[in-house]
């Protein structure tokens, strides 16, 4: 917190020794009425062209005005050409600015610099994410950098309600975040739960959000995510309406809400942008290939291990058919097929695009077709697997719960069949039901309160039938369109 | 600290049981599961014959084809557990679909040890067949030739669903209530073989009459049409008449029955739907042919009802037990005294239709 | 989000009365005549209307309430009997699913294994209060009443209405013992639920909570019951100790999907758990009022394991397990309806006293 000095000797050398062994940081001095500044950006990040024009044309071309007192103010008020400009005193203050892009002009004989905004770094141009991609609806994308992510939200929601409060995080990243809400329909123990959990992280860097996300979870040791993660503005800026918080980080184009249900895994934009009828059939699809994923292979092996009884018998010859002779036994099947499944879904995602087609065709050929006819696993037991991996594909957002719980399942079917199947499946109930979203229950929206509650959970109802808020979200509960 | 400690030591001590579990996983493709079972008495003691799968891989090419396993003991519950033991206690009973049980062993010990079996875990199921022979042994009807392909069982069963005399009455827990219940008898299907020289050929056109769980007879094969019409309202029989020597075929279905037993007298009343199917010659008025049928059926199914009076003097229709108010149904031998005695007045209502509503 | 709503008490209180009457469709402690069955459900609601009453005002737990009318060595007293009683009531259901469970779903394993999973599950359930049990019933009950309709509607084709025949003349002896046994045996064990109803809301109104639950209940039961005699008849009824396992095993939708019994052990789980979680959060509180501890977490493990080898020492037949509990009848019969009444009358005394 050291404080700047009067004399710019003293400055520019505690400031050199600062950033010994950085050579993209430059130095300019220059004289101008007989008052000696120095002006430093670093390269690459700063726009030169504004610097030359703005700054040292202003000052050096200027023959009016006379600085003998108040050299801040006059050149604030009437020499430099730029939009944002502030004064500072402190060396850290100085330092955080210059690291962003900002220009520091250090005037000799003045304690005081000043900071003006020369932004200039190359970013990616604004593209539809990859991963979430829909067939009817907009197609912008948030950004790495934080200031253009805002504006997009802002463009979305004009309203002076609309409020933003910057923050940063991370001891040597010194990452900005910033937290966003509409002022009056947010509730306000949310936003203090969570402005006093973002103050307990104590970490280096922060380089994603997901490294947030891991520090603020309720239930740490949860597989299932407390808060969502978006990419694109128009759905954090209808989470937003709804009464939610939203984290920005500066350096990924992935942004988290809070609060967030269980239910939200299964919601994407598309719902809100296609006819109503159809959105709800997708939705109800992919709550069940979530339960697909999970249970298919698990009670397929208690049935066939355990409780024969069950199979009709022309059903029961086919499988004797298809498992006569071979080396493993069901459970080794299935565990092989699943872990070579994900050895090909893994390998296709991290492939260019071009080969992950092929990959699909030979996993296909290779595993399925050769495998049975070498006699080494049962046809049945593929049909089985590739649904549970291609109902896994329909809902990423849970990927990771699907694969530890789908491998539980396994684990309890074959030991104690159905009855261990049973208590798995109570398990991942009970553990769903006991989880929390700051101060939110997770199944919130999925238990039977009221027809109106229920409007937008398992299937989307038609706008003119959606009035209300969802309840307990928000502080306001009247009419919404 | 150490308090948990210590009852997490214990818990763990608990859970490893769990490791050596799975006591009851076991293959599919490594057990015999049986589709058809077959009870025999021979002179010095009992034969068990199940059908069951053979898949066996012959070098590469799979040949899915039935088999059948026999086994004998001094009871039926020995002959069962030396089949256990013959294939190391893998014997699954629970996909068994048809009993076969021999002619003298239902008339000697009657069928109550097998119906027994539905009740312990996972062994037969609660709606097997039973069904009984005549003439032969349920070994022989379920021996298989050389290179047979098919299941003798699902043969079996598809010829008794063909056949208008199988209901679910034959099912094990209906045999149960019919064999406790006083006031009705048992009676069950019975498949009879016809060997030739390419296959066999089975027959369920022939029913048996239980006394309690023992077999006492078989009812004549021109009175099984009969049985049918009074013991299920569904069905519709054919009937082959000669009246002035014109030979007609009609096709008669119940429409409503009303029994009732006053005064020592057994009162039917049936109304019956009738269609023409051939009439050689179209002489005959439509009164003469009804008052022809009214007269054959009233007849035909009062001599049935006294065979079954007099000859087996059992009740197989469950007069005793659908009708209340008598103190005989309570005890079934003085119940079956007293239907013995009983006269009988039959009317039948024949309504002439022109298409059958089947 | 640390109260139970209306919904939630509603569908915890139809599992907790569907219990075991969901596998025998009657009282099978008694013969199966319906006028059993209705002054079960009739006899059931003394005790929760009394529990109501004394908690309307206040919305204390019961176990406060006592503490506060009877002075320490009574309200002790009385506080254990409520503890023996559910702890009893947890042991004997527990043991009864053990015997189900071993019996037609595992055979060779042995019971130790299956008691331990099922008290672990009970153990994670009512780790966070008895909220996580209000939400699970919530999302499990449409799937129960699902079953149960599912069941009976593919019975239908196998339906004898003859069988009615032999309910009517059923033997109606010792009906004294038939009488007690029903008043207090089904449907009784309903007082519990006073533990847990302080739990709800503010707003919330426990009257509609509980007249929704008992019409609800009444009419699944009844149409279990109903089914059960239709489709089995009467000396096979009295015969089997699951009923409606073996009703749901003879439907089938055409020839290929036969057995489906299983959805009814999936239910019959799933009613046992909220069963015996409420019997064990009930005993677990009275233990903590007795002696004094500010959580539930100090005795949650320790209780868990007395239950566990008390289930362990209990005789492995129905039979022998129905004689073992008609014991206890008058011990019932006096706790959860007398009890509630006598410390009905001396709150409301000592309230006057005070006011």
């Amino acid at each position: 917190m050291n404080k700047l000095h009067k004399s710019l000797k003293i400055n520019t050398a505690i400031i050199k020794n600062q950033f010994n062994n950085d050579d993209t940081i430059r130095y300019r001095h220059f004289n101008n009425q007989g008052i000696d500044y120095l002006l430093m950006f670093i390269d690459g990040m700063s726009n030169s062209e504004r610097i030359n024009e703005d700054i040292i044309k202003a000052i050096l071309e200027n023959k009016k005005i006379v600085f003998k007192f108040n050299i801040i103010k006059k050149l604030e008020d009437k020499i430099l050409y730029s939009n944002d400009l502030k004064e500072i005193t402190t060396f850290e203050d100085m330092f955080s600015d210059l690291l962003y892009g900002n220009t520091i002009l250090l005037i000799e004989g003045q304690n005081t610099a000043l900071s003006i905004d020369t932004k200039g770094f190359m970013m990616r141009s604004i593209m539809e994410p990859p991963t979430d991609r829909i067939t009817k609806g907009p197609r912008e994308g948030f950004q790495e950098n934080i200031l253009t992510n805002l504006s997009m939200l802002r463009r979305k929601i004009q309203s002076p309600n609309l409020k933003f409060e910057f923050s940063s995080l991370g001891k040597i990243t010194k990452t900005k975040t910033c937290l966003a809400y509409v002022d009056g329909l947010v509730d306000k123990k949310v936003l203090k739960e969570i402005k006093r959990r973002l103050k307990k992280i104590d970490i280096d860097s922060v380089l994603d959000v997901n490294y947030v996300l891991e520090s603020i979870k309720d239930d740490k040791r949860s597989p299932f995510k407390t808060a969502g993660t978006y990419e694109k503005p128009d759905i954090v800026a209808s989470k937003i309406l709804e009464g939610r918080v939203a984290l920005f980080v500066d350096g990924t184009p992935i942004v988290m809400t809070v609060p967030y249900l269980f239910i939200e895994n299964f919601m994407s934009g598309d719902d809100y942008y296609l006819n109503y009828y159809f959105a709800s059939f997708t939705r109800m699809i992919r709550i069940v290939s979530f339960f697909l994923a999970i249970c298919i292979p698990a009670l397929y092996l208690a049935i066939i291990t355990f409780h024969k009884e069950i199979l009709p018998s022309n059903l029961a010859i086919s499988i004797i058919g298809a498992r006569e002779g071979l080396p493993c036994s069901s459970f080794t099947e299935c565990i092989l097929m699943i872990i070579i499944f994900e050895i090909l879904g893994e390998a296709g995602n991290r492939s260019g695009s071009g080969a992950s087609t092929a990959l699909g065709i030979v996993g296909g050929l290779v595993v399925g077709q050769a495998a049975v006819e070498a006699r080494l696993i049962s046809a049945p037991m593929i049909i089985v697997v590739a649904l549970s991996a291609i109902s896994e594909l329909m809902i990423p957002s849970v990927k990771g719960s699907t694969i530890i719980f789908r491998f539980i399942f396994i684990i309890l079917s074959s030991m104690f069949g159905l009855y261990g199947f049973i208590i798995a499946f109570l398990f991942l109930i009970v553990h769903i039901s006991s989880l929390e979203s700051f101060g939110m229950s997770y199944t919130a929206d999925v238990a039977f309160h009221s027809p109106q509650q229920f409007k937008d959970s398992f299937y989307r109802a038609p706008w003119f039938k959606m009035n209300t808020r969802p309840v307990d979200m928000s502080e306001k509960t009247d009419r919404r369109e | 600290m150490k308090g948990k400690k210590i009852l997490s030591i214990i818990l763990l001590t608990f859970m490893i049981p769990l490791l050596c579990s799975c006591y009851d996983y076991s293959e599919l493709e490594r057990e015999i599961l049986i589709f058809t079972l077959g009870v025999d008495k021979v002179s010095d003691g009992y034969v068990v014959s199940a059908e069951t799968l053979d898949a066996s891989d012959y070098g590469g090419e799979l040949n899915v084809k039935p088999e059948v396993i026999t086994s004998k003991g001094d009871s039926i519950y020995e002959a069962l557990s030396i089949l256990d033991g013959k294939f190391n206690n893998k014997v699954n009973l629970t996909h068994c679909e048809l009993i076969i049980v021999g002619e003298k062993y239902a008339k000697e010990d009657g069928i109550y040890d097998i119906l027994n079996l539905v009740y312990e875990k996972n062994n037969l199921r609660f709606n097997t067949i039973f069904t009984t022979t005549y003439g032969s042994s349920a070994e022989e009807i379920l021996m298989s030739k050389e290179g047979h392909e098919t299941f003798h069982g699902f043969e079996i069963l598809e010829q008794l669903s063909k056949n208008k005399l199988f209901s679910d009455n034959s099912r094990a827990y209906k045999i149960i209530n019919s064999i406790e219940n006083s006031g009705i008898e048992l009676t069950l299907p019975v498949i009879k073989v016809a060997k030739s020289e390419e296959k066999k050929n089975f027959y369920a056109n022939k029913i048996a009459v239980f006394k309690g769980d023992k077999l006492a007879g078989y009812i004549d094969d021109k009175d099984v049409n009969y049985y049918s019409l009074l013991m299920n309202e569904k069905n519709s029989i054919q009937i082959k008449m000669k009246e002035e020597d014109n030979l007609i075929n009609a096709k008669v279905s119940l429409k409503k029955t009303r029994t009732s037993i006053k005064n020592n007298r057994l009162n039917i009343d049936m109304d019956v739907n009738a269609y023409i199917e051939s009439n050689e010659k179209k002489t005959t008025s439509k009164e003469k042919l009804k008052s022809a049928l009214e007269n054959k059926l009233e007849t035909d199914l009062s001599n049935f009802i006294e065979e079954t009076q007099k000859r087996f003097k059992l009740d197989i229709f469950g007069y005793g037990y659908h009708l209340n108010n008598y103190k005989e149904k309570k005890n079934n031998q003085n119940w079956n005294k007293f239907y013995e005695n009983l006269n009988r007045n039959i009317e039948v209502h024949v309504t002439l239709k022109e298409d059958m509503e089947e | 989000m640390d109260k139970l709503s209306t919904k939630e008490m509603t569908s915890m209180m139809i599992l907790y009365m569907l219990g075991t009457a969901i596998m025998t469709g009657y009282t099978f402690y008694t013969t199966p005549h319906p006028l059993y069955i209705i002054i079960s459900f009739l006899a059931a609601l003394i005790p929760i209307t009394t529990c109501t009453i004394i908690i309307k005002n206040n919305k204390k737990n019961l176990f406060t309430v006592i503490d506060d009318s009877f002075n320490k060595f009574f309200s002790k007293i009385i506080n254990l009997f409520f503890v023996i009683y559910a702890f009893i009531l947890e042991i004997f259901y527990l043991r009864y699913f053990i015997i189900f469970t071993k019996n037609n779903i595992l055979i060779k394993t042995p019971v130790i294994i299956t008691t331990i999973i099922f008290l672990l599950l009970i153990f994670l359930t009512l780790k966070r209060n008895i909220i996580t049990l209000g939400k699970l019933s919530t999302f499990l009950i449409p799937i129960n009443i699902i079953v149960i309709l599912f069941g009976i509607l593919f019975s239908v084709k196998m339906f004898d209405i003859n069988n009615l025949n032999s309910l009517l003349t059923l033997n109606m002896d010792n009906i004294y013992d038939n009488l007690l046994l029903s008043i207090i045996l089904p449907f009784g064990d309903i007082v519990l639920f006073g533990f847990i109803i302080n739990n709800i809301n503010k707003n919330e109104n426990i009257k509609k909570s509980y007249s929704i639950a008992f019409t609800v209940s009444f009419i699944l039961i009844m149409l279990i019951y109903f089914t059960n005699i239709f489709v089995l008849g009467f000396p096979l009824l009295l015969k089997v100790p699951y009923p409606t396992f073996i009703t749901v095993g003879l439907s089938s939708i055409g020839t290929y999907v036969t057995r489906m019994e299983i959805i009814v052990a999936f239910n019959f789980f799933i009613t046992t758990l909220v069963k015996i979680s409420v019997c064990s959060y009930a005993a677990m509180l009275g233990l903590k009022h007795i002696m004094n501890l500010s959580n539930i977490k100090e005795i949650n493990i320790i209780y868990t394991i007395i239950v566990f080898f008390t289930v362990m020492i209990l005789p492995s037949t129905i039979n022998k397990l129905l004689l073992l509990l008609f014991k206890f009848k008058w011990y019932f019969l006096f706790t959860a309806f007398i009890l509630p009444i006598l410390v009905l009358i001396i709150s409301k005394i000592k309230n006057r006293k005070t006011t």
